[in-house]
């Protein structure tokens, strides 16, 4: 079920509502029954994955508690052995769904005949895998009790508000809500429907109207490369407007119901380094790979050319991450690059701060940078990334303005009017961002208003996503980019 | 007052106000009667939401004012013309024909006309009941019409929940029409549903190569030429079904149903169709009227073809005029023109009249 269709606007209300009619016993079977449903409408056969995924880390799981309480010597290498198993089966689900067919390409290109797979990739795998090895990594090192009522547990993994696109949550927060008490709040609402909101303009108004402009020029065989610029420029904001979007509706659904789930986007484009940039975009998939990827590789501590290595390495398994598909690598590398390339420049000014021109220069830098990274994500394969790139670098003389103007729907793929409210809607996401990034920040100063004036707010955006969002059965309802990872 | 109570109301104000505003953007966004939005001219009509023109008009005649009632597809509304119905005959009629109309959406349409009409007679158009899947035809007429228990019903019998909510909710469905509404949009959201001429639209320039046309017309009937050779009308059982429950529901109501076929290229393609859904309609107790059949008092020219399957507004003329006659000789409608209770179409009549006029004093300076 998408969030952006009319199925779950009927479904949320319906489950709030019954959530918080039902007595606390039966609260976390209600939501487990509804993440499942939830979940199942993609393709009920992927149930079976996604329950196979939880009993797995959750045997397991048990499994690191118990030796770890007997605490003898030959348990830690028994210990080490149960969590690598985990690993091996999760990350092998993932592989066989995700990755195989990359893995049999490459063989093939390599002169190896491999045949491929004819599998459908799971909604939203990479997630749930990621969060059930995240808790039992947790358990081995003994950062969270274990969780014994397998109905929670399942509960986590499967919590639908963030099952499919995240946030990635942590057990340390997301399990101990599973047992608190959750009663109707006003304020809960009242925040969560505002940050749905928000959710739903960004994905709807923003990144869906921008997707007809890029796909319009991605799509083409061939396009200039001011053009290109554009369209990249545009699905820079696309993709900020789809993945943010998701996880505010999450992060607001799961708000409404009492629980808090972790923040995922801190106004990534306000960044002035590109490091900082990965402490704002995606937080729970950066902390994830800190966490279980870069610190156990060493972190910081093993000299400048370790550290690199590690970046490196880090940002080409996010790369990997995202999809199975070499245009991913290369986006993951030129990141990782950019963060190397900062060390190496910026070590000793990452703790000036900022103010006026130089901040918006830096600013405007990482943007670039991100932007120009964007190209091979974007891109239908790495043949068309490096095209673009050419085209980008060599051909990207600025066409006349009227000539633009007058052709909007042969050169962007969207009317002059839908290009105006595109351009608009960017604008809006900005000058949030712009206050949200301040303290307090603009959610927090809208919420401190009274009535008369925080209603005009709700109002401007429930219609302008009405009115100027793109769904329906005219549209056709888009699903999430993420969910594809 | 406590704080609960205090917030209930303000979630009650806040979702009255929600609804207000709602309605009100929904009416700018669904599709216009184009008068309200600029002045039309008699040679003029051709208006992009013929359909919606045509609805609005229903709305605003008089409660069971209507006589005759016409339902079908766009060959139906480029080939009437009630109001020249009214002002030569005195026949109260509207047509609440659709665009691209299919034989289930007729079980609706026919709903509408008998939710305000009291009609002695129904004519159906015969062409189109092979088509018996709603498709999107619908959509050309669910945005324009009120909530009504049949609107649910076609909404719940569609099996989607997409488009039932959407048929439900017109601004969902319509919303991206933002991209056409004008400041008149705006200006004329409150202004009554007045169309002068009871919502006759037709289309003026006849087919840019249209002498093939009339010789296909003139042709003996044939079976589908090549031009249409994806539409195949078939009388299925659901087709015949269709058109018993039309005819019971007409029955149920008081009025005569009866059969029609507009004179066109492709009705006189489909004659075996036609035939063979004339002698079952006989055989339960349905007139059918197929005019590709009479030519005696018809005459059509090659400018009188705007396609395959519409007439131009002369031919609409020439037509209605022959169906006029027609109607008068074989059915018992009285003449209404005069009729206080009719002062409605007069007025109506009177704005034909002038527009014919001044359609005449153009051609005359013209030459």
């Amino acid at each position: 079920m998408l969030f952006n269709s009319y199925e779950f606007l009927l479904f949320f209300p319906f489950v709030c509502i019954l959530f918080f009619v039902l007595p606390e016993k039966l609260k976390n079977p209600w939501l487990l029954l509804c993440s499942y449903f939830f979940y199942g409408l993609w393709n009920f056969a992927y149930l079976g994955l996604i329950l196979f995924s939880t009993v797995t880390t959750y045997l397991c799981s048990l499994g690191l508690s118990a030796l770890r309480n007997r605490n003898l010597p030959a348990d830690r290498r028994r210990m080490k052995l149960l969590v690598t198993l985990n690993l091996i089966i999760n990350l092998g689900i993932l592989f066989v769904f995700k990755y195989y067919n990359l893995f049999a390409l490459t063989m093939t290109n390599l002169g190896m005949q491999v045949a491929s797979l004819n599998l459908l990739l799971p909604v939203g795998i990479s997630f749930y895998t990621f969060q059930s090895l995240g808790y039992s990594l947790d358990v081995y090192r003994g950062d969270v009790k274990v969780e014994r009522n397998f109905l929670i547990y399942a509960l986590f993994v499967s919590f639908f508000p963030q099952l499919v696109a995240g946030p990635i949550e942590r057990a340390s927060n997301l399990l101990p809500q599973f047992r608190e008490k959750h009663r109707f709040s006003y304020e809960s609402m009242r925040k969560g429907l505002l940050i749905m909101m928000w959710g739903f303009f960004l994905k709807m108004v923003v990144a869906d109207r921008a997707a007809q402009l890029v796909n319009h020029i991605y799509n083409a065989e061939s396009s200039t490369g001011f053009l290109y610029l554009v369209a990249t420029s545009v699905f820079s904001f696309q993709i900020y407007g789809d993945f943010a979007g998701y996880s505010m509706i999450a992060i607001g659904a799961a708000e409404v119901m009492g629980f808090k789930l972790m923040r995922n986007f801190r106004q990534p484009y306000l960044s002035q380094s590109v490091s900082e940039f990965w402490r704002r975009w995606h937080i729970s998939l950066s902390n994830w790979f800190r966490d279980y990827v870069y610190f156990p590789l060493g972190g910081s501590r093993r000299g400048t050319a370790r550290i690199l290595v590690n970046l490196l390495i880090v940002f080409l398994l996010s790369g990997l991450w995202h999809g199975a598909a070499y245009t991913f690598i290369l986006w993951g590398f030129l990141n990782g690059i950019y963060q190397v390339l900062e060390r190496l420049t910026m070590r000793g000014l990452k703790d000036i701060r900022r103010t006026g021109f130089k901040r918006f220069l830096h600013i405007l830098l990482t943007y670039c940078l991100i932007t120009l990274a964007w190209v091979p994500f974007r891109a239908s394969s790495i043949q068309q990334a490096f095209y673009i790139f050419s085209r980008i670098f060599s051909q990207s003389v600025i066409p006349s303005l009227q000539g633009i103007i007058g052709q909007t729907n042969a050169t962007f793929g969207i009317g002059k009017r839908e290009v105006i409210a595109l351009a608009l809607s960017i604008a809006v996401v900005v000058i949030v961002d712009l206050l949200e990034n301040r303290n307090p920040g603009l959610a927090q100063r809208i919420e401190n208003r009274p009535a008369w004036s925080r209603w005009p707010i709700y109002y401007a955006l429930l219609f302008v996503t009405l009115i100027f969002g793109v769904y329906g059965s005219s549209a056709g309802v888009s699903a999430f980019i993420y969910f594809q990872f | 007052m406590s704080k609960k109570r205090s917030r209930i109301l303000s979630i009650i104000l806040f979702w009255g106000i929600f609804i207000l505003i709602f309605s009100y953007l929904q009416d700018i966004v669904i599709p216009k009667n184009s008068d309200r939005r600029t002045e039309r001219l008699f040679n003029s009509l051709v208006t992009p939401y013929t359909n919606a023109a045509r609805s609005r008009a229903f709305e605003a005649l008089p409660v069971n004012s209507v006589d005759v009632a016409f339902i079908g597809s766009s060959t139906v509304f480029c080939g009437v013309n009630p109001i020249q119905l009214y002002t030569d005959y005195g026949i109260a009629s509207h047509d609440y024909a659709v665009g691209a109309s299919t034989g289930a959406l007729t079980d609706y349409i026919s709903d509408l006309v008998f939710e305000r009409q009291a009609p002695h007679y129904v004519l159906l158009d015969a062409t189109r009941l092979y088509a018996d899947f709603l498709n999107s035809s619908v959509n050309n007429i669910l945005p324009m019409t009120k909530l009504t228990a049949s609107k649910v019903n076609l909404a719940l019998s569609t099996k989607n929940l997409t488009s039932a909510i959407e048929y439900l909710v017109p601004l969902l469905m319509c919303h991206q029409n933002w991209t056409e509404t004008n400041v008149n949009d705006f200006l004329f959201s409150f202004a009554p549903n007045n169309d002068p001429l009871l919502g006759m639209v037709g289309l003026v320039n006849p087919a840019q190569d249209a002498q093939p046309l009339l010789d296909s017309y003139q042709k003996p009937a044939m079976e589908y030429a090549d031009f249409t050779p994806d539409i195949k009308p078939v009388l299925t059982e659901l087709s015949k079904a269709q058109l018993l429950a039309f005819r019971d529901k007409c029955l149920m109501h008081g009025a005569q149903p009866m059969l029609f076929v507009c004179p066109s290229v492709f009705g006189n393609q489909c004659t075996k169709f036609l035939l063979e859904l004339e002698s079952f309609a006989k055989e339960n107790g349905i007139q059918m009227m197929n005019f590709n059949l009479h030519r005696n008092d018809l005459v059509l020219e090659a400018d009188d073809f705007s396609d395959d399957h519409h007439l131009t507004i002369a031919g609409m003329t020439k037509f209605t005029d022959v169906l006029g006659k027609y109607l008068k000789n074989a059915c018992i409608i009285p003449d209404r023109r005069g009729d206080a209770a009719y002062a409605r179409y007069d007025e109506s009549a009177a704005v034909y009249r002038a527009a014919l006029l001044r359609l005449s004093e153009q051609k005359e300076e013209a030459q």
